[in-house]
């Protein structure tokens, strides 16, 4: 068996030593898949970044915004049009936030591991509604837009294009938003410090649910638009990945960070674009490389890259 | 002289376990555990058990760490799974008997857990929670890495015999059974002991204020990877008994499902109590195999659902734990019982001065 | 506490866990079967669906007569707890199951997942049940030594028959059965007839004409073996020129950066080896991608009837193994049901198409009602009696819905074909190609409903030449007539059976239907061929010229 591994470790140098390397394959699609990861990432890191709830429930979340898109759209029972189906499921995953934030959340403020157990209950617990309303096989989410384009060496289609646009719009939006607005600043003080922006007047309870709600309504955002530009079908178990991955990211960027959650989901983008390219028959490899980095960063630099003692910013 | 130690014996035993309710308790339901076999039950009933006194000691180790030392490890299942393989892979390429690859993988687990306490040890909080995490994730990708595949076994894992083959399977049920339960008695016994150990009160000190315990003068680090070290041995000997139990070991041992198991385990118990845990472990496992699958049979999509249900609502309303409910409930009584007592010996010295005449003459 | 006290609760404690007790329970006028597998994955709907099927026609037709007792069937489900990847609980369920004092089964059937399935049947082993495997298709179970390993497991039907012996596979084919025969087909028809001669060029030196392969398999065990025959065997043969070969996450969401490689590579044929969700993402993506190759591997999902949905019909041209096509009249000889009648009732009553777990589930508990039925042994089956039925059960040689059926000496599924015809009719893999939304059978070549396997035509595609209907690099009388065969057909809806004389190929303009059109463009490009062949990559429009 030392051997078979010998002659694998080799093929897999071979990969690396006979690829016909095109950079622009990397650069362009590195970035993209960077981008869409942020979009993943972007919820979770304000909610983390406001009211320091780990939030294990963000990948069901994702997961539930892309079946409520599947239900309300043009290939569901309610048969919209795929632009108010996309809203209505942003709202209506909102909602369902500011709900679970005050029946199960709320009650548990202050304790972070019963915060997770219970995030990670409602997680498992949508995982199931999911499961017994829709049943186990697959729901299709279709792309909103067909075609490809070309750019060097590669080709990227249009639905991911969207969601590199999206992505990168959102986070746009979301750090205008800190900066200018008077609710953004709230989240900012309140990140800072909970005690002195609630003596300032803050009513911390207020915000978190609203931070909570936009961090769903992302959530159930980046479901569709990811779902619909890669898997394209919606399944009860798809929770998990996705949770992993803003993990990740959120950890390499800093908690609570949000230019650093856009800076580590472009690293972990790449790496693993890298890595898919340059070894194909890596296989766990991509993921394994992307964690790996995460760690180094994290030796070097434990607050990860942008960390700042947590400050929203 | 014989029957004077075991007056003492008595005495000791009366004073320390009969006159303490929680004590009691639990020993009360320890030798309901202990004689339980007799009830000819069944082997399904015996083995949900054997596989609840093996989460028992999986859960009572990561209260060690986290309730105690305050480590928050959301990735306990990499010790479960590297006790699972050692022990599975020892057996398939040495053919070594369990009583030897036990050893060696509670040793291999403590090694681990030296090398993933090291960079833990820089980060706090929700970092250490969440690298934790994704620690057992990197160590799923290498056991499926298809180069590895010959050793590991891939995604199907590794068959593994029992402890007592050369039993029938009834037999072979109770055999476990007793195992599991000897070596729940004997890590809960020892988790406890250090728990409320000088060490344990170490523990507890880094756990409020890690700066004030280096101010003290404490060496954190050598405590901390203690901490690691203790939790990370009886986490591995729990996975090794579940890979004998359940004849397999495979990814799913290192996967977040039996993590985020242990957790829901000990905060429903009572987190920091390590026998807290233990309770949680039997009730969620009577709850889920036989309440929710026997008493009243549910439809098997609905079965998860249910469960977390009752789970989450247990949480939101005991957040310090149900056995950490009961137990303060106990301590409750005692003082209540303790006041009417010592108000009845008032009553009683008042009522006898009562009797007497107030002046002598 | 005072001693009486403590005394009576330990005492009553002991009284009610006394009473508990369960006395072993008899069923003695029901055989009992266990359906144990992965709920929350369609594989376990397929095999509950299925095996309700059965158990609701033999309960209707006189329950399984032995020496003219009746027995109804009734089903104890059970969770093999896959999907939450809990392989104790799985291994529990199985106890639950096959435990005296609980369901106690006479039989159990199902079993997906090797890591699960593994515990499990060591339960069932050691509780002398038989375990009829309907989903899982490792080696490891039955027959051991995959990948190599040196020593054998110990653990299976091969390495300690005397006590595995309980356990039988009836569905999948094993991993080398499914190699051999997409070798057949590839090797066989779709280098040497269909894409050496428009594509093939001399590559390396080599003076014989080669196609640009690129093998790409999900990063799993169950591939490894085909994996290495395929890329580092050269099992694909000599006309397969591999060069690029990967192995992709299971869960990958992106296959960019692999389908940029094989266009830089200007791969024709991709065989392609998936079996979870991802194959959705590569075969969607690959549709929208410039690449022109075919896809011809395995894709377990793509069998399944919504595959098509999911895909937004990109699977078109798709090729892979099944069990079956889309309602294909595999046999007519099976009872109770032909194939086309267990579809039709199971359509009736479920509302989807059975995918294999089905086929799998129903085949075994009706091959048992035979087996039952023929010989004196009455349930309920403890360890005597199934050592009674294990030599019995080992001799059945019984037509299924699938085909001929009969077990090899090491309990696993007989298949021995994978030619162009199949004339023994012992169960085997078939090549199906995504056609118009029908799943069609194009290998073996000599049943009545298979179908002509299609490169991808029409503009922009790999062979944009849709006039040269039987794609041999000419328009002429053959093209016509295939025409003519086919002329007033359509493709029927998946839950009716197929035309029989439909060809995709003939369908020129697409337009489902075989018409008078279709045959007026054949005949304004009548007499043209394709030339100069090769045809090279990305330049393989313009050539169709008289």
């Amino acid at each position: 068996m030392v051997e078979r591994f010998k002659f694998q470790i080799s093929a897999m140098c071979d990969d690396l030593a006979s690829a016909m390397i095109d950079p622009s394959v990397i650069i362009v699609q590195g970035a993209i898949t960077g981008a869409i990861y942020g979009l993943l990432a972007l919820g979770f890191t304000l909610i983390y970044g406001v009211a320091r709830v780990v939030n294990m429930a963000h990948g069901a979340l994702f997961m539930l915004g892309a079946y409520i898109f599947f239900a309300l759209g043009p290939l569901g029972m309610f048969r919209l049009e795929v632009a108010p189906a996309l809203i209505l499921a942003a709202i209506s995953l909102g909602i369902i936030g500011i709900i679970i934030y005050r029946l199960t959340v709320h009650p548990v403020t202050g304790d972070v591991l019963a915060a997770i157990v219970v995030t990670v209950g409602i997680a498992m617990m949508v995982q199931q509604l999911v499961l017994i309303a829709f049943g186990p096989n697959y729901q299709p989410v279709p792309p909103f837009i067909e075609g490809a384009a070309t750019f060097g060496g590669t080709t990227v289609t249009y639905s991911r294009l969207l969601a590199f646009a999206v992505s990168l719009v959102l986070f746009a939006v979301v750090l205008i938003f800190i900066r200018i607005t008077k609710i953004g600043s709230a989240m900012r003080a309140v990140a800072q410090d909970r005690e002195v922006a609630m003596l300032m007047g803050v009513n911390t309870t207020t915000l978190y649910m609203l931070t909570m709600a936009i961090s769903t309504s992302l959530a159930a955002l980046a479901g569709i638009l990811i779902v619909s530009s890669t898997t394209l079908v919606a399944e009860p178990y798809m929770w998990q990945q996705p949770l992993a991955i803003s993990f990740a990211i959120v950890i390499l960027g800093g908690l609570g960070s949000v230019k650093g959650s856009l800076v580590g989901a472009f690293i972990v983008g790449y790496a693993e674009t890298g890595v898919a390219y340059l070894i194909p028959e890596g296989g766990y490899l991509q993921g394994a490389v992307a964690l790996g980095i995460m760690l180094v960063i994290l030796l070097i630099r434990p607050k990860g890259l942008f960390g700042k003692h947590i400050e929203l910013e | 002289m014989a029957t004077n130690f075991l007056r003492r014996v008595y005495t000791s035993f009366a004073t320390n376990i009969i006159d303490v309710p929680t004590r009691l308790l639990a020993f009360m339901l320890f030798l309901l555990l202990i004689f339980l076999p007799l009830a000819q039950l069944g082997s399904y009933i015996l083995y949900m058990l054997t596989l609840a006194n093996i989460m028992a000691i999986f859960a009572a180790s990561w209260d060690l760490l986290v309730g105690r030392a305050g480590q928050i490890s959301l990735g306990h299942a990499l010790f479960f799974g590297i006790g699972a393989y050692a022990t599975a892979l020892l057996e398939q390429f040495y053919g070594l008997p369990p009583w030897i690859t036990m050893p060696i993988a509670l040793a291999l687990g403590v090694l681990a857990a030296l090398l993933v306490g090291f960079p833990c040890l820089r980060v706090k909080g929700p970092s250490l929670a969440l690298v934790t995490m994704v620690i057992p994730l990197i160590a799923s990708s290498i056991v499926l890495l298809y180069a590895l595949a010959p050793i590991t076994g891939g995604a199907s894992g590794v068959p593994v015999s029992s402890f007592f083959p050369f039993l029938v399977i009834s037999q072979q049920r109770v055999a476990e059974y007793f195992l599991t339960l000897i070596l729940l008695l004997v890590s809960g016994t020892i988790l406890y002991k250090i728990a409320n150990s000088k060490t344990g009160i170490v523990f507890v000190s880094i756990l409020d204020d890690e700066l004030g315990s280096k101010a003290c003068g404490i060496n954190v680090t050598r405590y901390k990877l203690l901490a690691f070290a203790t939790s990370a041995l009886f986490a591995t000997l729990a996975g090794g008994l579940f890979a004998h139990v359940v004849s397999g070991a495979g990814p799913a041992t290192l996967s977040l499902g039996y993590s985020f198991l242990i957790i829901i385990i000990t905060i429903l118990g009572g987190i920091g109590t390590i026998y807290g845990p233990i309770a949680a472990a039997y009730i969620l496992q009577i709850l889920d195999r036989y309440v929710l699958t026997i008493s009243v049979p549910v439809p098997l999509e609905w079965h998860l659902l249910i469960f977390i249900v009752v789970v989450v609502i247990i949480i939101i309303k005991w957040p310090r734990g149900i056995a950490k409910f009961v137990t303060d409930k106990l301590r409750d009584l005692q003082k209540a019982r303790e006041l009417e007592e010592r108000g009845k010996h008032v009553w009683k010295t008042y009522r006898k001065k009562e009797k007497q005449p107030i002046y002598e003459d | 506490m005072k001693t009486k006290t403590i005394v009576a609760i330990m005492l009553t404690m002991l009284l009610v866990t006394m009473a508990c007790a369960f006395p072993v329970k008899a069923n003695p006028s029901t055989i009992k079967i266990g359906v144990i597998g992965p709920v929350g994955w369609p594989q376990m709907q397929g095999m509950t669906e299925g095996a309700t099927l059965a158990k609701e026609w033999i309960n209707s037709h006189g329950g399984i007569v032995i020496d003219g007792t009746p027995y109804d069937v009734s089903l104890s489900l059970g969770d093999e707890h896959a999907a939450d990847m809990r392989p104790d609980l799985g291994a529990a369920e199985m106890e639950r199951l096959c435990d005296p004092t609980r369901e106690n089964v006479d039989f159990v059937v199902g079993g997906f997942r090797t890591e699960c399935v593994s515990p499990m049947h060591e339960v069932s082993v050691n509780y002398h049940k038989l375990f009829f495997i309907s989903g899982a298709a490792t080696n490891q179970l039955i027959d051991c030594g995959k990948f190599g390993t040196p020593q054998a497991c110990g653990k299976c039907v091969k390495c300690d028959y005397n006590k595995y012996k309980y356990m039988f596979r009836v569905t999948p084919i094993n991993d080398t059965m499914l190699a051999y025969n997409i070798l057949g087909f590839l090797k066989g028809y779709v280098l040497p007839y269909k894409l050496v001669p428009l594509y093939g060029q001399q590559l390396d030196g080599d003076p014989e004409l080669d196609i640009k392969t690129a093998v790409i398999a999900e990063d799993l065990d169950w591939t490894i073996n085909m994996y290495n025959m395929f890329v580092y065997g050269g099992y694909l043969g000599p006309q397969a020129n591999i060069v690029y070969s990967a192995r992709t996450p299971w869960n990958a969401l992106d296959f960019s950066s692999y389908l940029d490689s094989m266009h830089a590579a200007q791969v024709r044929l991709i065989v392609h080896i998936f079996s979870a969700s991802a194959s959705m993402a590569f075969i969607s993506q690959l549709a929208g991608h410039p690449l022109k190759a075919v896809a011809a591997g395995i894709d377990v999902l793509g069998q399944m009837s919504d595959y098509w949905i999911w895909t937004g019909g990109k699977s078109q041209y798709e090729a892979f193994l099944a069990s079956t096509g889309t309602r294909s009249p595999i046999t007519e000889s099976s009872s109770p049901y032909t194939t086309t009648q267990f579809w039709d009732a199971y359509y009736t009553r479920f509302g989807h198409a059975p995918i294999y777990t089905a086929w799998g589930a129903y085949d075994a508990i009706m091959g048992m009602r035979e087996t039952l039925q023929t010989h004196s042994i009455h349930p309920p089956f403890d360890q005597a009696k199934t050592d009674l039925l294990i030599p019995i059960v080992e001799l059945t040689d019984r037509v299924g819905t699938l085909g001929r059926f009969r077990y090899t000496s090491t309990h696993d599924v007989y298949s021995n074909e994978f030619g162009s015809m199949w004339t023994l009719g012992y169960v085997r893999a078939v090549w199906v190609q995504w056609q118009a939304g029908r799943l069609e059978v194009v290998w073996p070549m000599d049943r009545p409903y298979s179908k002509i396997y299609a490169l991808p035509s029409v503009s922009g595609k790999m062979y944009p030449y849709p006039t040269d209907v039987n794609q041999e690099a000419k328009v002429d009388t053959a093209d016509i007539s295939a025409i003519g065969y086919a002329f007033g057909s359509k493709p029927e809806l998946p839950s009716v059976p197929p035309h029989p004389r439909w060809q995709f190929v003939a369908d020129v303009d697409r337009n489902k239907i075989i018409d008078g059109n279709d045959n007026t463009m054949v005949c304004y490009d009548f007499g043209k061929i394709v030339d100069p062949l090769p045809l090279l990559y990305g330049n393989e429009a313009g050539h169709l010229h008289s």
